[in-house]
């Protein structure tokens, strides 16, 4: 398979990013990992991470922004800050990053993945 | 080759490394929560945000057998008018769950013994005095004995069906409150023990009392005269009861039997069982509350007008709900605990209620007789009798299960190990199924007969239930079980072996009453509420009544010139004039004017002398009033307390010693008291100098020279911690005025009790007003998490209204509960 760049890259990422959105809502909060998976195989060099971070921090921030516009997510995110025993001028923002920072993280860490699996089958292929 | 095995090297290791992440994110480290699950956005803690948004307009409530409307007004207050009784009541569960359901878990936990199960070791001693003190035994009994055809069991069952209505569409829907998910449990569901387990926890944290075990502790170090004469029956100093008593003083000190000190194993199951109550019976430290009530002729609209504002722990949430609830059966308005299916204070149609803790004295402790010759027995009535063991399994979060045994004789659960084993016996040890029933009674109440009579059926914790009606009646009664013992001292630990046992209890007629009185005003503020000539021991100074000085500063202000209002009602709940000030600052002066002072000390003496006594945040004379109060205490009783070796800080029981000072400064000047041991002769004038310049010298090195800048609230903070313990979740601390006794009571540092809600009830125009400091909901995320605390900050009362009121509010959102 020829590696993903420019619209499909993207395109690759907007749909990623739906599907990890999507399995959040039937609480399958672990589909970033295996969505960056598929991202490592499908791209090359720095394209992979950056992508399947992305993807990850964009499925885990879609469900935040949709619920911004009818409920105090702010707010939320103040007392969720707290939980975490974030320092006051802080709260919020440590919610959120934190909370975006898990997708990203679980689709970074699934790049890695695919992305070694993907070199090592170039090596057998050659071999 | 070698690049083979290096880039699968490399795939393991990336396939390690993501299993890893999975693996913390998803489970978790050790007792802590998994950050995936915590932050997942659909799922996680960011469903308070959702749920803190306005409700549908209508819902579902299998169960229901009627529509039922429930309005919320701007205050997030249920207006509930249902067909039917049940339907009410099955509401009023739904919307407990929904807004407090957390609350609830925790408060049956606690009640349970099942607190460490979530949060660990740290909680397990707790859980295993609570069952010790056997709530959950009691309860269990109280639902079985309630029969079939009482109202209160069609009542509970209702609610339960209602609050497990909720728990289930939270689960299906995964809302559960935050604190669930951040403590990563599950509620289990409600029962109707659970309603009853609630009453057992108020009872504990209002009438459990330690007095006698301190006593023992008291005559061992003090010695028996010194206990007596510091800590009598009587008040030393000046009080207001409500309620007149029968006759004769004699019956009252009869339980005077000369204390002996206890042999040495004795002390050391006093000493053990004080050691496991630090946390009970709290309200004993703190206790304050105050009610009030005027007739016709003292307030402005010509009926009467009633107030009432109990203090407690203050917690966000708190521990009030408040509701209006409409059906065939009831129409009431007030305050609800969330687990509980009752108003607790409140008014209705007719009638409103209030109450206050009596702290009469209604737990005794036996020390029961026991032999290595009879193991696992104890002595009582000349036989000797099994302890009953329980046996209970804790789950403690990461460590398994811990194993428990309680023992149980005749008298209660054994506090103490196996010899000597001191038992206690405990108003929540009592089984009372008529509790709920004496409470919706007195929601149908609709005059002081049909009043008194729910309250007949009323075990405890005993209350000082203030009471008003259209019909221009106010009345104070304080009915309950009031031990009455065969023989012995009950302020003491008594023998165990059944000659000193309870046999009955104040008769119902006799408990302290006061109905529509010749001075037209009633007060309860926790004094003791009968006096000298009243013919039953109803405990002492030491940890039960209130030193009086809020009872007298409401009745001073109830008895100033000039009809009352609703404002005045107001203004006196948020009063910070301090009774004690008042009485003792011309000896002050008096003693401080022929001293020799320097130029400070003698500002801080002229700024006191043009003081009234008011606790305000902004005074310099209350701070200098309250440092010297403080040295004044400590330099008469704490060289008492070093030379005698007393094994409890004397500010444990500060009550008596601040009553016996007042009493001693004004009338009794060269009581022995001020002399510490050893050291030359001391007065009270003398004393009172020394303790005022260690006070300007204490200001000085703390707040610098400008006696301007000393300003109480820079000493004295109030703070509302949040129940769950988060920090950020929580108030303050912030300035604030009042002291411990203050009208606005605010005792500690800082202070986490208070005003728990502020009523007040005007008959003249039918109207009722209400605030609490938090909000309804406990999702830190809605706008009713705190939304009410400016209002009761600044001491503003907001509309208690009915439901067709309510509706009318721009901010009322009206939803339809369907079957």
């Amino acid at each position: 398979v020829s590696p993903l760049r420019g619209w499909p890259a993207l395109a690759a990422l907007l749909a990623a990013g739906t599907i990890v959105a999507l399995t959040l809502l039937a609480g399958d909060w672990w589909v970033a990992a295996p969505a960056g998976f598929i991202l490592g195989i499908l791209t090359r060099g720095l394209l992979a991470p950056v992508l399947a971070g992305a993807a990850g921090l964009l499925g885990w921030g879609i469900p935040l922004a949709a619920m911004a516009m009818q409920a105090p997510v702010g707010r939320a995110a103040v007392a969720i800050g707290a939980i975490l025993g974030a320092p006051d001028p802080l709260r919020g923002a440590v919610a959120v990053v934190l909370t975006l920072l898990i997708g990203a993280l679980l689709g970074l860490a699934g790049s890695w993945a695919g992305v070694s699996l993907r070199r090592l089958s170039e090596v057998q292929e050659r071999g | 080759m070698e690049r083979r095995i290096t880039r699968a090297a490399a795939l393991l290791l990336a396939l390690v490394v993501v299993a890893g992440l999975l693996w913390v994110c998803g489970g978790g480290v050790r007792s802590l929560p998994a950050p995936a699950r915590l932050l997942d956005p659909v799922n996680g803690l960011w469903t308070m945000a959702p749920e803190a948004a306005s409700p549908p307009q209508t819902l579902h409530l299998p169960g229901l057998r009627a529509q039922t409307t429930v309005t919320f007004d701007g205050s997030g207050v249920p207006h509930v008018q249902a067909a039917r009784d049940d339907d009410l009541f099955l509401a009023l569960g739904y919307l407990h769950a929904r807004d407090r359901l957390f609350e609830m878990d925790l408060f049956r936990r606690q009640a349970e013994g099942r607190l460490a199960e979530i949060l660990g070791l740290e909680a397990l001693s707790t859980d295993e005095l609570q069952l010790d003190l056997g709530l959950v035994r009691t309860a269990q009994t109280e639902w079985a004995r309630l029969p079939g055809t009482s109202p209160a069991r069609a009542a509970v069952l209702a609610y339960t069906a209602g609050v497990n209505a909720r728990i289930r569409e939270d689960e299906a829907t995964n809302r559960l409150p935050a604190m669930f998910k951040a403590l990563g449990y599950q509620p289990w569901p409600w029962a109707p023990v659970d309603s009853m387990l609630l009453r057992g926890l108020l009872a504990e944290d209002l009438a459990y009392q330690k007095g006698p075990l301190q006593a023992v502790r008291l005559d061992q170090s003090l010695g028996t005269a010194l206990t007596a004469q510091w800590f009598p029956t009587l008040p030393p100093n000046e009080q207001h009861p409500y309620a007149s008593g029968g006759s004769g003083r004699a019956a009252l000190e009869a339980p005077a039997v000369a204390a002996s000190t206890p042999a040495d194993d004795a002390q050391h199951a006093v000493a053990t069982a004080l050691a496991r109550l630090p946390s009970v019976g709290r309200h004993q430290l703190f206790g304050a509350s105050n009610s009030w009530a005027v007739d016709g002729t003292r307030s402005a609209g010509g009926k009467p007008l009633m107030a009432n504002d109990p203090h407690l722990s203050l917690t966000l949430p708190s521990i009030w709900y408040q509701v209006d609830l409409e059906s065939p059966g009831y129409r009431v308005s007030g305050v609800t605990i969330p687990g509980a299916p009752v108003v607790e204070i409140g008014r209705n149609r007719h009638i409103s209620w209030g109450a206050t803790d009596t702290q009469a004295q209604a737990t005794l402790y036996y020390q029961e007789k026991t032999d290595p010759d009879h193991p696992d027995q104890y002595l009582w009535q000349g036989e000797w009798r099994p302890f009953i063991k329980i046996p209970y399994e804790i789950p403690v979060r990461g460590q398994g299960i811990a194993r428990h045994v309680t023992r149980i004789t005749v008298h209660g659960p054994v506090l103490t190990g196996e010899s000597p084993s001191l038992a206690v016996d405990w108003v929540a040890d009592s089984p009372a199924p008529g509790s709920y029933d004496a409470l919706l009674g007195m929601m149908r109440a609709s005059g002081w007969t049909s009043f008194t009579d729910a309250l007949r059926a009323w075990v405890g914790p005993i209350q000082n239930w203030t009471y008003a009606d259209d019909q221009g009646n106010i009345g104070l009664i304080a009915p309950g079980t009031y031990p009455v013992v065969a023989g012995g001292d009950p302020s003491r630990p008594l023998p165990g072996t059944g000659e000193d046992d309870v046999v009955g209890s104040i008769p119902f007629g006799q408990v302290p009453m006061a109905f529509d009185p010749p001075d037209h005003v009633l007060v309860s503020a926790n004094q003791r509420p009968v006096g000298p000539d009243y013919p039953f021991f109803i405990g002492g100074t030491l940890d039960t009544f209130d030193p009086g000085y809020r009872a007298s500063e409401i009745l001073s202000q109830l008895q100033a010139p000039g009809r009352l209002g609703v404002a005045d009602m107001e203004r006196i709940q948020l009063d910070t004039r301090d009774q004690l000030a008042v009485r003792l600052l011309p000896s002050l002066l008096k003693a401080l004017g022929s001293a020799g002072l320097s130029p400070q000390q003698d500002r801080a003496r002229r700024a006191l002398a043009g003081w009234d006594g008011r606790m305000d945040a902004s005074s310099s004379p209350a701070a200098i009033w309250e440092t010297f109060w403080d040295a004044y205490l400590k330099s008469v009783f704490q060289p008492w307390w070093s030379a005698r070796h007393v094994p409890l800080p004397y500010q444990e029981v500060n009550v008596p010693l601040t009553e016996d000072l007042e009493a001693w400064t004004l009338h009794d000047p060269t009581n022995p008291a001020f002399t510490p041991p050893g050291a030359a002769a001391r007065t009270a004038p003398g004393a009172m100098v020394a303790a005022f310049q260690s006070a300007v010298g204490e200001l000085q090195a703390r707040s610098g020279d400008d006696i301007a800048g000393w300003r109480w609230g820079d000493l004295h903070h109030r703070a509302i911690p949040s129940l769950a313990q988060v920090a950020g979740l929580g108030y303050g601390p912030v300035p604030s005025g009042g002291d411990a006794l203050t009208p606005d009571a605010a005792g500690g540092e800082p202070s986490v009790h208070g005003p728990s809600w502020r009523m007040v009830v005007d008959w003249g125009s039918g109207t009722a007003y209400g605030i609490y400091p938090g909000g309804q909901s406990e999702d830190p995320a809605s706008d009713h998490y705190r939304d009410q605390l400016g209002d009761w900050l600044s001491g503003r009362l907001r509309p208690m209204l009915w439901a067709g009121d309510a509706a009318r509010q721009p901010a009322a959102v009206t939803v339809r509960l369907g079957p």
